[in-house]
């Protein structure tokens, strides 16, 4: 079988034969056959039989997978209207056009025209009505699959601010976003991509305001993937297949668990993608800077909002680099420490086996371990783990003199810094970042920090999200996007789109949205 | 060569970062010529280096998209064109050692006394290299980045001088003339003039103007940089302390204590200042790449990057041998004769060849090829 372009579904008309498809079989018996040699040995596979139209009426074939339709549904909206339809006249010619319009209650009814569509719709919960002598089958939308409730999301938890975050089921998280976005200019695009697994792909976007060319690129880039790969199980999967940088450490899309989070990012201009199965939406294109934002900025005062992300810049650097200064400072250039400072870390060090640059790869390297255990453990062990590593393990390294106890601060605050970035990705890999740099200190000190520096910016700034600079706007530098994006200007003061985005209509909002009181004179004052 | 696009402001960092040269030596050298007229010497400098990048731009194409090796040919013939075309390679390729050699100096007396001086220079050298081969829109991105650190760390060292800076070692004024300033302008002059090279990437640019407005921004602040350093100098050490500096804003950053956080300035001032001479030679290892791909004739600047980057840091072990070598070599007006040569000298040779060009074809005669016409 020739593979299929995916599939990019607008409304429920019927299209023509895809080409490449085989045709539907003209006898109810051979497309069952047919059917059956597809799925072989089954349990799951049904198919019924009903005559429509008296007994000398239509012989019509319903197909279908009972672990994923709604059998009530389908008896309902279905099989009762069928067998209903009494003696009334049906022909081969206009069957299909009966069925739609006269007999079948179900909302949502589309068509197949080949085989291969057949047994996409049957694997997606749907029922398939055949009617005999029709080159055409009806598909009844009646699917039903387990599902978990809306939830708040765990992975990006706020104070105050909506509690939903997105499940599984692609329908309801489409649902969740159409509720925040009620306006008709919010297209879905659908592709199936995997050759097993056959996993709805659903790009988002507001025409008018996304780039053209940006969404093209990514509808482009969805397409490549089709079928040409087995399965696709998770979101991640999907990212690697469409990056622009597929060797980068870092993201250049952004996930989010938040539908706001992702109306939010509609609203500037960008895409979103969501995969079924996967309760994380991605969205693009990105800046370095956004995974340092979070949902709950913009539930807080803008100069709050500056406050917190100055500290989760001043946390980056120091998750980063604050091992790699101490082990600078004091193996290479302790004339710049304080005397008082420098002989109570002299004090610390007294008795220590290890030089600084052992010390911090030995406590970072059992941070590490000991983080990773916390995370595989059920909830209860993995407190049980952080007490014991940090509070006993620590207190008895210090103790017996294998390690220094600024050490310890040092490496707990690195830790705790390491957690104040919101996107979860992200913070891993500026975790495991600080290892070379402070390997390339260990041998070269405050230079070897500096071509740390050096090596990462360069990297940073060759990165793009599709074709958006991965570094704006601080490189290029734009003023004015730096005000909306790092410092979160109050909404009555955001000014157009971000320019980095291409959006298509730039502005967002009217100007003279500050509020004040009433002057003397104006209506509105109570007196 | 490529296919970018490049903004005002990132031009502007790298302009002014291909500058650093100027703030390394030639202050010293001000001071040992003006004496207690150095910072006046400085005001000439930055008035003077403002001129000489205006013949610079006189001389590039009306079409900004012409790249200056294309120019240069059309201008010069194809085979004086050829010749000054390997004239500048050569010149990028003496620059960018020469200021590879100062980053190994640099580091190996203040940082690293006893890493070998290979180590320091290949340190550096290949994240040169890396930058480069990722091409112009990386450098000034780049660039972009490293000129805020610098800024922050001018910015504080001014604001931490400022308590101490006496201004009556800015006096006498002009006690000896005119000359003596004007003489001890020249050093920096020429290396002000380095913030010309901006042309060598005006197709990158939008327009003409954005290339014009660039480069004499850069030029602005790179003089109004060297002016107010050797301000904080003279007013803090006069002009006796200054002539032994070899790196004023270092000696200087080390006279400060930022409260009792850092004992010493000079170490946050000494990255600033390693950044923005890595970006410096990055621009140069470029345009280096750049020339030997025009040279040969080649698709693309790509593959030359670290060939370049090695002869560039074979030039640095050869050329100088020490910084005081180096120092001696920029205050003694040979290093002002060099780099004005291929900065004032080939500009101004153009600007009358063109004139010649320009009456020759009004007269019926044969005029400069078309416009970005390349020749074979």
């Amino acid at each position: 079988m020739p593979p299929r372009r995916p599939r990019r579904s607008k409304e429920a008309t019927a299209p023509p034969p895809k080409p490449g498809g085989s045709p539907i079989p003209l006898d109810n018996d051979e497309l069952k056959r047919i059917i059956l040699d597809t799925f072989g040995e089954t349990d799951v596979l049904h198919s019924r039989t009903v005559r429509v139209g008296g007994e000398r009426g239509l012989r019509v074939l319903a197909i279908y997978d009972c672990s994923l339709f709604n059998a009530a549904e389908a008896a309902k909206t279905v099989f009762e209207p069928l067998i209903a339809y009494g003696d009334r006249p049906i022909t081969r010619t206009n069957a299909i056009e009966v069925l739609k319009e006269r007999v079948l209650t179900n909302a949502v009814i589309d068509f197949a025209d080949t085989i291969e569509g057949v047994i996409e719709k049957i694997l997606s919960g749907r029922v398939v009505l055949h009617p005999e002598g029709s080159r055409q089958a009806l598909v009844c939308d009646v699917s039903q699959t387990p599902m978990r409730s809306v939830e708040e999301p765990e992975t990006e938890g706020i104070a105050r601010g909506p509690r939903e975050g997105f499940v599984e089921q692609i329908e309801a998280n489409l649902a969740l976003l159409r509720r925040r976005l009620r306006t008709p200019h919010l297209r879905t695009e659908s592709f199936t991509v995997g050759k097993y697994t056959q996993t709805r792909v659903v790009l988002t976007y507001i025409e008018g305001v996304a780039s053209e060319t940006v969404v093209a690129e990514a509808r482009s880039r969805l397409e490549r993937i089709g079928v040409n790969i087995d399965g696709l199980l998770v979101s991640e999967t999907v990212v690697e297949l469409i990056e622009d940088h597929p060797f980068s450490l870092f993201p250049t899309i952004n996930t989010t668990e938040r539908p706001e989070r992702v109306a939010a990012a509609l609203l500037e201009g960008r895409f979103a993608i969501f995969v079924e199965g996967t309760p994380f939406a991605l969205f693009a294109p990105t800046y370095f800077a956004e995974f340092f934002t979070s949902s709950a900025d913009h539930t807080e005062r803008s100069i709050t909002t500056l406050m917190l992300r100055t500290v989760r810049l001043l946390s980056l650097f120091i998750t980063l680099f604050l091992p790699s200064i101490y082990v600078a400072l004091v193996s290479f250039h302790h004339e710049a420490i304080p005397t008082i400072l420098l002989l109570s870390i002299a004090l610390g060090r007294e008795g220590v086996p290890f030089p600084p640059a052992g010390e911090a790869f030995l406590m970072e390297g059992a941070f590490e371990v000991l983080r990773e255990a916390g995370l595989r453990l059920p909830k209860t062990l993995s407190n049980a783990v952080s007490i014991v590593g940090v509070l006993v393990i620590g207190q008895a390294a210090v103790a017996a003199k294998v390690i220094s106890p600024i050490m310890i601060i040092i490496v707990g605050l690195t830790a705790v810094a390491s957690f104040t970035t919101p996107n979860f990705g992200t913070a891993n890999v500026l975790r495991f970042l600080r290892f070379p740099i402070l390997f390339l200190t260990a041998l070269f000190g405050a230079i070897g920090m500096l071509i740390s520096f050096i090596l990462l910016v360069t990297h940073l700034v060759s990165l793009r999200s599709f074709g958006v600079p991965y570094m704006a706007p601080l490189a290029p530098f734009r003023y004015n996007e730096i005000k909306k994006g790092l410092w979160r200007r109050p909404v009555w003061d955001r000014g157009p789109r971000p320019a980095t985005l291409f959006a298509q209509d730039t502005d967002r909002q009217e100007g003279g949205l500050m509020p004040r009181p009433p002057r003397e004179g104006e209506d509105g004052g109570k007196g | 060569m490529e296919k970018a696009k490049i903004s005002t402001g990132g031009l502007i960092s790298i302009l002014w970062a291909s500058h650093i040269l100027g703030t390394i030596f030639p202050i010293a050298g001000m001071a040992a010529i003006a004496k207690s007229s150095a910072w006046v010497s400085s005001l000439i400098a930055a008035a003077l280096g403002l001129l000489v990048v205006w013949v610079w731009l006189a001389a590039r194409p009306a079409d900004h998209q012409t790249f200056m090796a294309d120019w240069l040919c059309r201008i010069c013939g194809p085979f004086f064109g050829v010749a000054v075309n390997v004239l500048y390679l050569l010149f990028f390729l003496v620059m960018c050692g020469i200021t590879m050699r100062h980053i190994m100096e640099l580091v190996s007396t203040a940082v690293l006394p006893k890493t070998p001086n290979v180590v320091i220079l290949v340190l550096f050298a290949v994240p040169g290299g890396i930058a480069a081969r990722l091409g112009i829109e990386v450098i000034t991105r780049s660039a972009q980045v490293y000129i805020g650190f610098s800024l922050i760390s001018f910015l504080i060292l001014v604001v931490g001088i400022s308590p101490y800076i006496h201004l009556e070692n800015l006096l006498p004024v002009l006690n000896e003339g005119l000359r003596p300033p004007l003489v001890g302008a020249v050093p920096s002059v020429a290396s002000l003039s380095l913030t010309g090279l901006g042309i060598w990437v005006a197709p990158y640019l939008d327009d003409r103007r954005s290339m014009e407005r660039a480069v004499l921004t850069a030029t602005a602040i790179a003089g109004l940089a060297v002016v107010v350093l050797t301000v904080i100098a003279q007013g803090l050490f006069s002009y006796r302390g200054m002539d032994e500096m070899l790196i004023p804003a270092i000696s200087v950053a080390r006279s400060v204590r930022l409260g009792r956080i850092l004992e010493r300035l000079d170490a946050m001032m000494l990255g600033a200042w390693l950044l923005v001479a890595f970006l410096g030679k990055t621009y140069l290892i470029y345009l280096a790449a750049n020339q030997i791909a025009w040279l040969g004739r080649t698709r693309h600047y790509r593959p030359f990057t670290f060939p370049v980057t090695v002869i560039a840091a074979t030039m640095a072990m050869v050329l100088i041998r020490s910084d005081a070598e180096l120092a001696e070599w920029v205050n003694t007006g040979s290093f002002a004769g060099y780099v004005l040569a291929h900065t004032f000298v080939v500009p101004l040779l153009l600007i009358g060849v063109g004139y010649f060009h320009r009456r020759r074809a009004r007269t019926g005669g044969a005029g400069p090829g078309k416009e970005g016409e390349r020749v074979p």
